[in-house]
Formats: C-alpha cells, structure tokens, sequence
C-alpha cells in the first residue's frame, strides 16, 4: 500500500511516498498529492521508500511534474523507480536531478 | 481483476504444454523423435516464454530462453537426442512446472532451493548448447558483419528503403489498459528480452493535467526502436493480450518511408512531432524525413491505393510474416473446431442436473404406480413411455460426468521411468483399457491410491536386473495398468511380474508387530492382507518413494471411502495383482426391489446374478449358512436375520445369489419385487456407519427403501460373521 505524509515547512510541501505506487494505489495517493500541490508553490516529493512502481505511477509523477504555475520536485529516488524511468527513458524528461545518469545508452544514436 | 483470469488461462495453457512437453520427451528416449515432435516441442517451450513475458514472470522467461535455444539446436539438427539430454530436458520441465506452480501458488518460500536448482540447470544448459553453439554464432556474426553494406546499398537507392536495421515500433496503449491489469512498462521491458532497445521515445502529449487527469487510465504512449533479430509474429505475440486495446505498430528493419509516413498519418498526432520522434529514435534521418513529407505534400489523392499497392510489394510485408499469419490463422479455427466439440460446463450445474433428474426418475416412478392402480390401459401406457425416456435421460445424464480413466493414468509413463531410474531398475509400464469410463468425481480422488500402488509395485514388486536375470527372468521388469468394466463397476488393475509377496516375512512382520497371534492360522489371502493395516511395511530398505509406513493402509481406507474394494492376488516368484473395483458412478442405479416383513430393500442390479427359491430344508434358521448351487458352494445370509426385521418368514423364501469382484454369494429375503430405478440418497449423518447399507431411496409409493451394500455382505459371508452386522440391526430397528 503506497502511504503518503505531507509536512509543511519554509513554504515548501514535502511528500514521502513509500510502499507501492502503482495502479492499485494512484487514485488515492493522487488525491492527496493534487491537494499538497495545488495548496503550495513548491512541493517537494520524495520517492527513496518507494519500493513498487508501475506505469500508473509514473503517468503520476508525469502529471504532478506538469501542474502549471508550480514547483515539483521528486528527490531520493529509490531504485525501483530509477529502473522505470531508466526504461521510459523520462530521467531528463523530469528534470530532477538523479543519483545516476540514465540517458547514457541513449545519447549517442543521433 | 482482468489480470487473474489470464493469469489463470495462462497457467491452464501451461500446464497443457508442459505436459505435452513431457509426453514428447518419454516418446524421444525410447522411439526416434519426429520432425514434427521436435517443432511442437519448440513451440511449446516458445509459448510459455512468451506469455510468462508478460506477466513479467522473470524468473521463468529467463530459465525458459535457454531451453528454448537447446530445442532449437536440437530443431534444427545441430544438437542430437540421447539418454542425458531427454532427461536433462525432462528435469528443465520439472523446473519450469515447479516456477509457474509456484507462482499460480502465490509463493515464494523456496525461492532459494529453486535458485540454487535453476543455477545447476542452466550450467548444465549451457554446456549441452556450448558443445553445438560454436559454428552457430560464427554465422550470427558474418551475418551481421555484413549487414551495413545491405545498409549502403539500399541508401543510395534513392530514400525508397530506409537504412536503419532496427525494428520500429509505435505503441498507443487504450486507455483502458491499465484497469485491465496490464502494465505498458511491463510489455517494453519484455521486449528488451529480444534484443536491444536502441531508443524509446515515451509519449506524454496524450496526459491531462494533475487535476482532471484520472490516474488509472493510460494516457501514454511509446515510440520504440529495437535491434534484434526476432520474427515480426514474434514481436506481435508480446502485445496479443493488449491487441484490442491498443494501437500498435510494428515496421521491420529497412521499411520503407512511405510506411512510416501512413504510420504518421494513423496515429493522427502532429505531423512534426511524430517525425521528430522518428528521427530521435534514429529510424529516418532528418533528411529522408523532409523528402518524404515534401513528396506527400505534392501526392495525389490516389496516394493510398498506392501505398497498398506498395505494401503487396515484397519488400515491405515480409513473406515470413503473411505465411505466420496463415499458419496463426489455420491454429485458431483448429482450436475453435474442438471447442466446438466439447463444452465446459460448471460441475455444480451438472450435480443439479442429476439431482433433478434423479427426482424425475422418482416422479415418474409414482406416476407409473398410480396408473396401475387406476388399471387405466391408456394411462399405463404413456406412463411407461414415459418412464422409459426418463431412463434414457437418466443414462445420458450420467454419462456426462464419465471421464475416461486415461486422465489419470497420463501421469504414470513419467513416474514409472523416474522412479525406475532412481532404483536403477529397467521396467517397462504396459496401459490397457484407458478408455473406460469413470465418473468425474471419483477419477479426481483415485489419482493418489493408484500412484501410490504404481510406486508400490516399481519398488517392492519388480526386483533390481540382477536377481531377475538370477531368477529366469528377462531383465527388464513390466508393470502393467488395465481398467476395464464388470457387471456395472470398473476394475482397475496393477500388476508386476516381479517376486510376488513374501508370505513368511509379511507373517513373522505382523507377527513381531502384534498385529496377529503367533499361533494364527490365515490362508494366503488373509496373509497378503495384511499389508492393508495400519502401519505395516514389509521393506527391508527404506527408500525415499515408499516404505514409510504411511501406505497400504491408507490406499485401503481411500478405496473404501468410495465404495469400492482392494483385492490382492500374488504368486510367489512371477508378480504380484493389486485390484481396484469401484462402482461407476454415486448417483443413480438400477436396482432390484425385494421384501423383507414389511421392509423393502434394493439390491444393485448389476450385482444380481439370478434368483432361485430357497430349498426347503434350508429354511430352518439353524441350518448352517451354506447352499448348494448345482455342485457349487454358495454361503448365504438370511436377510432377515441381519437386520432383525421383525415376524415370521413366508413358507417360500427366496435367494438372491450376488456377486461381487469375483466372488458370489446368496442373500435370503421373502419376496421379489423385480426391478427398479434407484436414485442413491445418501444416508443421513446419523447412519453413515452403518454397514451392510450404502444408501437409501425413495419409491413410487413414497416409501422409504435401504440399498443393500452388495461388497459387504459378500465379504460378511465369505467371512461367515453376520454378527458385525449388529449395529446394523439397531439403526434399522431406529428408522423404522
């Protein structure tokens, strides 16, 4: 079960996710994190106990990433979502900093 | 979830194929393997790797990929057949029905003891696929070498063909897809199993904002470009389970552009966009791109009958891919065809249906009785006829829920030779009669006692090759496995033509056990037995398939549990029988209706073999329980007398001689009714131990009838002892 905390803080929303992210938990946890972001400037959401994560969850960071007018910040990546970003190819999509470059093997095709 | 139930087709179909795996394998180690076999073979393995991709069951895709190449070195000559390699491969089945068990399990316990087998497997894999693997990859690699002056070649051509050697493939998943349990991410993943992904492009112009966005549909989509040397009915298999849910495309290595651009033109997104993605994916370059744009700007409208003019051009649907299609196509009409034949109805609406027409056999049976007694000719007649289609019913019924006894004895070939290798004996198994039929529900609970008496026989019945060879006899040992129908029962036979029981170690055993008196005096029969009790084991060696003392005693209780018998027939130095007789069905019957007092029983038809009229001096109570039956000696027991049915016996009694798995006996009542259809009703809680009785019905007239257990008063009056019957007595004396 994907659980979610919000705290406030120098005007910045922090979210810990953890556990599963995934189809069975969005609709949940995107209710929460529509309110933590839209509530806020910046919101900071950290993923490193995020232990489960499937295409659901990642068109939900797509989304969050994209909420006009706000900051969203995914930090501390844990290695099951590096894994999916890695193969949706989205690190440089997102524009987080990651603990490891995944564009790599990519880059030299063009 | 929709997930479940693939999941669970998925695990059907396994099993199927893993099955048909084995049966193959058995045929490779003793016959010549045909080509056919060797391409089923193949596909079996392919099949299950492909649909365990997507589910992401990895650990199964990665074990299966390697059996799959030893298959297909073996397909295709570069790997021969021989005694190590089946039963390697045969251990490879084991593994990849014990991984897929344990998913369909939910559980991952012994994930380490699998590991550590899937280890060892693979290495030995991987050695059998060295040894042939060397002359293969050379090819691989001169095939590849020469691919970038095809490439040159086709550049110059003039932007016809493109010079990518990559797959594309565009991916617009429904929006649905993720409700129905699948995983866009998990599909891409299983692809980078064919080769590499050389770019993927994941596209997001389809996602709603954060607010109106609902995030369990699937807003995405991807652009792929994969370098591997899969078959496009390979590529097309990972998305079967999402084909109608989605939009995909799969364009093979060196399309042509105009493909790419009707691609561009389907998915109606726009134009720039798209193309862009192509060129990042590296599948068209930048230049090739605008060319082909400016010239499908300046097209006709005639455009599209030109681009499937193109297509029927060879260069584009690769002929591989229309003679896959055709093949797939012929598959699936095979399949319906036999589905067409057979259906699968659930097995509660089947047991509804005997019940029902078991009440009808009842109400017609009254129906019957009442036109009798209305002695209306016209009504008598249509109630017979009546009751006559009623038994037809009746029968068609029941034969729905038959089943040959092949389904279980499928599983034996593979026993027979893995317990035989492990004892280093050399057997050969013999199967007759697999086409007789048994009930559905007694097939599911005679699987176990037959495996148990199979091992039975292989371990303790047929010696090792030595002392065979030592006694006379060829050295390679045969157990035999026969079924077939008797007087309304099946009898099912095992038999080995090994060293027979050993009368005196099974004596001095019970003995020492206190099983029996020292000073006992048993026939033979009675000697063998005694293996039916409890914790008895003759071996003298422990093995690791039988001898733990948990065994015949079991494999008795579970027979009898069915109503049926286990009869033992042994002949010191050439083999042992073991005998299973059971009746066909638990439903319905054709009985015999006779009278006792004012009681009514039913004895099974099919155990009746005549009536003859008691002889005078018979009929006194103290003569002793014996007749004789033209020269033969016929114990007999007084019904009356067994169940202590209170009054007097007529003047004229009579006997009803019964058999029962071979042995006869007479059964003394006061008067025969003649016959009738019996629905079994089962005996209430109350008197389910009761002996002597196996059930009870209902008559025509309503009354209240009991079936007489044939097997057990056989067996009471072989033994000569009525009195066990007591109990018998009591509870009857209870109901009425």
């Amino acid at each position: 079960m994907g659980m979610i905390s919000v705290s406030d803080g120098d005007g910045i929303c922090r979210v810990v996710l953890d556990g599963e992210v995934t189809i069975y938990t969005v609709g949940e946890i995107k209710a929460c994190l529509a309110l933590a972001i839209l509530e806020h400037d910046e919101t900071e959401i950290d993923l490193g106990a995020v232990d489960e994560m499937d295409t659901a969850g990642l068109q939900l960071m797509l989304m969050a990433k994209r909420c006009e007018g706000k900051k969203v910040r995914f930090v501390n990546h844990s290695a099951s979502v590096l894994r999916l970003l890695d193969l949706a190819d989205l690190g440089s999509q997102m524009g987080d900093p990651l603990l490891f470059s995944s564009q790599d093997s990519t880059q030299h095709q063009e | 979830m929709d997930l479940s139930q693939a999941l669970a087709t998925f695990l059907d179909e396994s099993r199927d194929l893993l099955a048909q795996m084995e049966d193959i394998l058995l045929r490779a180690e003793s016959d010549s393997v045909l080509d056919d076999d060797m391409h089923a073979l193949f596909r079996c393995a392919h099949t299950i790797k492909g649909s365990a991709g997507l589910f992401g069951l990895d650990a199964v895709v990665r074990f299966t990929h390697v059996v799959e190449n030893v298959l297909d070195k073996l397909r295709n000559l570069e790997l021969e057949f021989s005694g190590p390699l089946v039963s390697l491969l045969l251990e490879c089945q084991d593994h990849i029905a014990g991984l897929i068990g344990a998913v369909a399990a939910g559980d991952t316990a012994n994930e380490t003891a699998d590991q550590a087998r899937d280890e060892q497997l693979l290495a030995r894999l991987l050695d059998v696929l060295g040894t042939a693997g060397a002359s293969a990859e050379s090819a691989a690699s001169t095939a590849l070498e020469t691919a970038p002056t095809v490439e040159a070649t086709l550049e110059s051509s003039g932007g016809g063909r493109l010079g990518n050697d990559h797959w594309h493939l565009s991916l617009r998943f429904g929006l649905g897809v993720l409700k129905n349990g699948m995983d866009p991410l998990t599909f891409i993943h299983y692809l980078a199993s064919f080769g590499e992904i050389v770019h993927l492009e994941t596209i997001t112009d389809q996602l709603p904002d954060l607010l109106s966005g609902d995030p369990e549909l699937c807003y995405l989509g991807f652009e792929v470009a994969l370098r591997s040397d899969a078959s496009k009915e390979d590529l097309e298999a990972v998305f079967e389970f999402v084909h109608d849910d989605a939009r995909i495309a799969i364009l093979p290595p060196h399309s042509r552009i105009e493909e790419f651009i009707e691609l561009i033109d389907a998915l109606g997104e726009e134009k720039n966009r798209l193309g862009d993605l192509l060129v990042a994916c590296g599948t068209v370059t930048r230049k090739e791109l605008d060319a082909a744009l400016a010239r499908q700007a300046t097209a006709d409208a005639g455009k599209k009958q030109r681009l499937g003019e193109i297509l029927i051009d060879n260069g584009v649907v690769q002929a591989a891919v229309v003679e896959a299609a055709l093949v797939k196509q012929k598959r699936n009409e095979d399949k319906r065809s036999v589905e067409a034949k057979s259906v699968k109805v659930p097995a509660d609406r089947l047991d509804a249906l005997i019940d029902q027409v078991g009440e009808l056999v009842i109400a017609g049976a009254a129906t019957q009785l009442q036109a009798r007694k209305a002695r209306n000719r016209e009504l008598q007649e249509t109630a017979s006829n009546l009751l006559r289609l009623v038994e037809d019913i009746r029968d068609t019924a029941l034969r729905l829920r038959m089943t040959p006894i092949g389904e279980v004895f499928g599983r034996f070939p593979r026993v027979v030779r893995d317990v035989a290798l492990e004892l280093g004996k050399d057997i050969e198994l013999k199967i007759s009669g697999a086409d007789a039929e048994l009930d559905k529900s007694m097939i599911e609970k005679i699987g176990d006692p037959l495996m148990h008496l199979m091992r039975n026989a292989i371990d303790h019945g047929i010696e090792s090759p030595a002392a065979r060879i030592a006694a006379g006899k060829p050295g390679r040992g045969t157990v035999t496995l026969n079924a077939f129908h008797e007087s309304g029962s099946i009898v099912i036979e095992i038999s080995d033509d090994g060293g027979g029981l050993d009368s005196v170690r099974i004596l001095s055993k019970a003995i020492d056990s206190g099983l029996i008196a020292a000073d006992a005096d048993l026939s033979p029969d009675e000697i063998y037995r005694l293996i039916l009790e409890p914790g008895f084991s003759t071996a003298q060696q422990v093995t690791n398939l039988s001898g733990r003392g948990v065994g015949m005693d079991v494999v008795k209780r579970s027979v009898e549990a069915l109503r049926g018998s286990l009869d033992i027939d042994s002949v010191a130095g050439s083999g042992t029988t073991m005998r299973i007789c059971l009746p066909l069905t638990l439903a319905i019957i054709d009985g015999f209706q006779v009278g006792v007092g004012s009681s009514t029983f039913i004895l099974p038809l099919d155990s009746v073999v005549e009536c003859i009229e008691l002889p005078a001096e018979a009929g006194d109570s103290n003569h002793s329980g014996y007749l004789n039956l033209r020269g033969e000696v016929l114990p007999f027991l007084r019904l009356r007398e067994l169940f202590a049915v209170p009054g007097e016996a007529p003047a004229r009694q009579n006997v009803m001689v019964v058999r029962f798995a071979g042995r006869k006996a007479g059964i003394a009542v006061d008067r025969l009714y003649g016959e009738c259809q019996t629905v079994i009703k089962p005996l209430g809680r109350l008197f389910e131990g009761v002996s002597g009785i196996s059930g009870s019905t209902i008559l025509g007239s309503g009354e209240v009838a009991l079936i007489i257990d044939v097997a057990q008063l056989v067996h009471r009056s072989a033994v000569g002892d009525a009195r066990l019957l007591g109990t018998a007595t009591r509870q009857h004396a209870l109901q009425n």
